[in-house]
């Protein structure tokens, strides 16, 4: 949760406020709402900034969006706010996030705007029906789009949407071959503090990646008879031979420092 | 840091091919484009990014 639930954050405007790269860069809005959030406001960097400061501060234009994991680097790296990213595999039930979210911890959440476009709250004129990053918290939702700016254009009024348009908006997000499904969400997370994590590897094989210029670029199988240690929390690498990207941490210590495994080994402590 | 001290017994083997079963695996999920229509003000220039592809 926050440490100061009654504080509203500040809406964050991708077109009005986002310069170049605004019309990419709703997720990257959002994260500047979660770290205005997650703050009580002393940290508001707003979405031109995070973009920035992203591995990826040039979109690429064969997908010049941001993902939650980017933006979470971000998060962390430079303004100290973890944000724990719920997708994949590890996606998170529509009934966990709004009890999250109602107990205080903000959320940037993907969803398909087609849902929206549909309703009174559609911010961008019935023209993008595509995958958006929007923010959550107890007291509002934040469409990086909502400014207000032209007639028909819907404008922030800090209330929070209708919890069945959200629901749908976030089952029917495209995740490449399907929809993520109604009922799940993928959502990145505030929280309170920085958690540690520790990896633990039994007896056994476990892969070893390597990364060069925030990728990967091979991995190989090594034996164990098991270890545990410090890592770093997640980050999430892209990998062009497999065509999809990993969840992977970083060993701390001991005589595995420095490697890249996966990170289902780790858990918080 | 917490090594267990049995492990020292690393040895490399081949190369493992990615597999789809994986629970650390999932797609690059990245928001999508906004187009921008007339009445919505015009993307400044913006020196630190010099990125000038039209979005639309």
């Amino acid at each position: 949760m926050s440490g100061c639930p009654s504080y509203v954050a500040d809406p964050s405007f991708q077109i009005t406020q986002g310069g170049v790269t605004g019309p990419y860069d709703c997720t990257a809005h959002s994260a500047s709402d979660a770290i205005d959030f997650a703050t009580c406001g002393a940290k508001d960097p707003g979405g031109r900034t995070i973009r920035l400061l992203s591995s990826e501060p040039v979109p690429d234009p064969a997908s010049p969006g941001l993902n939650l994991w980017q933006v979470a680097e971000v998060a962390l790296e430079h303004y100290g706010v973890y944000l724990e990213v719920r997708t994949g595999a590890r996606a998170v039930t529509w009934d966990e996030y709004e009890r999250r979210r109602k107990g205080g911890q903000g959320a940037i959440v993907q969803v398909s705007y087609a849902p929206i476009a549909a309703t009174k709250y559609d911010a961008f004129g019935s023209t993008f029906f595509g995958g958006h990053g929007m923010f959550e918290s107890v007291h509002a939702t934040y469409d990086p789009g909502a400014d207000g700016r032209r007639t028909g254009i819907w404008k922030f009024d800090g209330t929070v949407y209708p919890r069945e348009l959200m629901k749908r908006s976030a089952g029917l997000l495209d995740i490449g071959t399907r929809s993520v499904g109604y009922g799940l969400v993928w959502a990145a997370f505030t929280r309170d503090v920085i958690p540690d994590f520790k990896a633990s590897v039994p007896a056994g094989y476990y892969h070893r990646f390597y990364i060069s210029n925030g990728r990967i670029v091979d991995r190989d199988r090594l034996r164990t008879g098991s270890f545990s240690a410090e890592c770093s929390p997640p980050r999430l690498f892209w990998w062009s031979a497999a065509g999809k990207s990993y969840r992977l941490v970083q060993l701390r210590g001991g005589a595995h420092k420095d490697q890249w495994i996966a990170a289902s080994f780790a858990h918080e402590v | 840091m917490t090594d267990d001290p049995i492990d020292q017994d690393d040895e490399q083997a081949e190369p493992a091919p990615p597999t789809d079963d994986e629970p650390d695996a999932e797609p690059d999920v990245r928001n999508d484009p906004i187009p921008l229509q007339p009445g919505d003000p015009a993307p400044e220039d913006d020196p630190a990014a010099p990125f000038t592809e039209d979005p639309t």
